[in-house]
């Protein structure tokens, strides 16, 4: 069987909790702070809230995340933070995506190389 | 969306909340023409009126702007910033400059102000450190090179001071408004009333 490219790998490779657009944007955001409110991850992901409740418990099912209940003087609020681990997990992930990014390209240019080798060659036994 | 907007709206999230940069801006300005605009009567029942609305206007622009976080608060929610000392230390050392140079900019007499050239590098320095995201740092910026060769003009005292506190007034209502709509785009209006999560799943 032939070998699959190499970004195809690293696509495959992908954590798929994480890579989950609705995921992926509440993770990205908690990363760029210390801690942020439900309402505020609604507003950043446009979720509704039964949607984003859903996303953030299987954050938290996985470690990523840590969910707190409190109160703002008289209201309730809760507020969601990034564990060590899922600050690390997310970092990791958005340089695997990098990473593909830049294999992506690369063969992009190897492709090109290569069809551009392949019609001057048959070019060039079509003139002998 | 655009998960670098996402990334950098939230570091910055007190930063853009620009609503309250616009008292203080309206105030500069107001300060800006009182000396020329609005001279104050000499005596009596029109001076007495004249200091009451200027008082009021100055409490009503504080309410405001104390007012603002809270609205922001509760429609949006909060954020805990990850503490960036060197945004402090920058701010800080900009003030400072600003003092010190603006007490060369007496002592020396140089054809431009280095304290306002300082403002200006300032909103640059912000534009190209953020990038096209607060683009609209840019007007501010160049009008403060513009207003920098002032001493070239020799302006009355009177003049001077209504161009500067005006045009601190100007910028700081218009990279609040920038500001403010920056994130008021990013961030859509929550469906719900409060901060709670979702009584039926969490």
């Amino acid at each position: 069987m032939p070998r699959i490219p190499q970004p195809f790998d690293q696509l495959a490779a992908l954590d798929k909790t994480i890579h989950e657009p609705a995921r992926l944007a509440i993770l990205t955001a908690l990363s760029a702070c210390r801690s942020a409110q439900f309402r505020y991850l609604l507003a950043i992901t446009g979720l509704t809230p039964g949607n984003l409740s859903m996303h953030v418990m299987k954050l938290e099912e996985k470690g990523f995340i840590v969910i707190e209940k409190g109160f703002v003087g008289k209201y309730p609020a809760t507020s969601v933070h990034l564990t060590a681990a899922g600050r690390s997990a997310i970092a990791r992930h958005w340089q695997q995506l990098r990473d593909l990014e830049k294999a992506a390209r690369h063969l992009k240019i190897s492709e090109g190389s290569l069809r551009k080798t392949t019609r001057v060659d048959v070019a060039a036994g079509i003139l002998r | 969306m655009e998960h670098n907007k996402i990334r950098f709206v939230t570091a910055n999230y007190h930063q853009l909340q620009g609503l309250r940069l616009i008292p203080p801006g309206l105030l500069l300005v107001l300060l800006g023409t009182l000396p020329i605009g609005l001279p104050p009567p000499a005596l009596g029942a029109d001076r007495a009126r004249y200091l009451t609305w200027i008082g009021f206007a100055f409490m009503l622009l504080v309410a405001l702007a104390v007012l603002a976080p809270v609205i922001y608060r509760r429609r949006y929610g909060s954020v805990d910033p990850i503490a960036r000392g060197w945004r402090n230390a920058w701010i800080t050392a900009a003030v400072v400059g600003f003092l010190v140079l603006g007490r060369l900019d007496r002592l020396v007499q140089w054809p431009v102000s280095m304290r306002l050239l300082l403002v200006s590098a300032s909103l640059f320095i912000t534009v190209w450190h953020d990038g096209r995201i607060r683009a609209h740092y840019l007007v501010p910026a160049v009008a403060w090179l513009v207003v920098s060769f002032l001493p070239t003009l020799n302006m009355s005292p009177a003049a001077t001071k209504l161009t500067v506190l005006g045009l601190g007034g100007l910028t700081l209502i218009v990279c609040g408004i920038g500001d403010h709509l920056l994130l008021t785009r990013t961030l859509a209006t929550p469906r719900i009333t409060d901060n709670a999560s979702h009584p039926a799943t969490l």
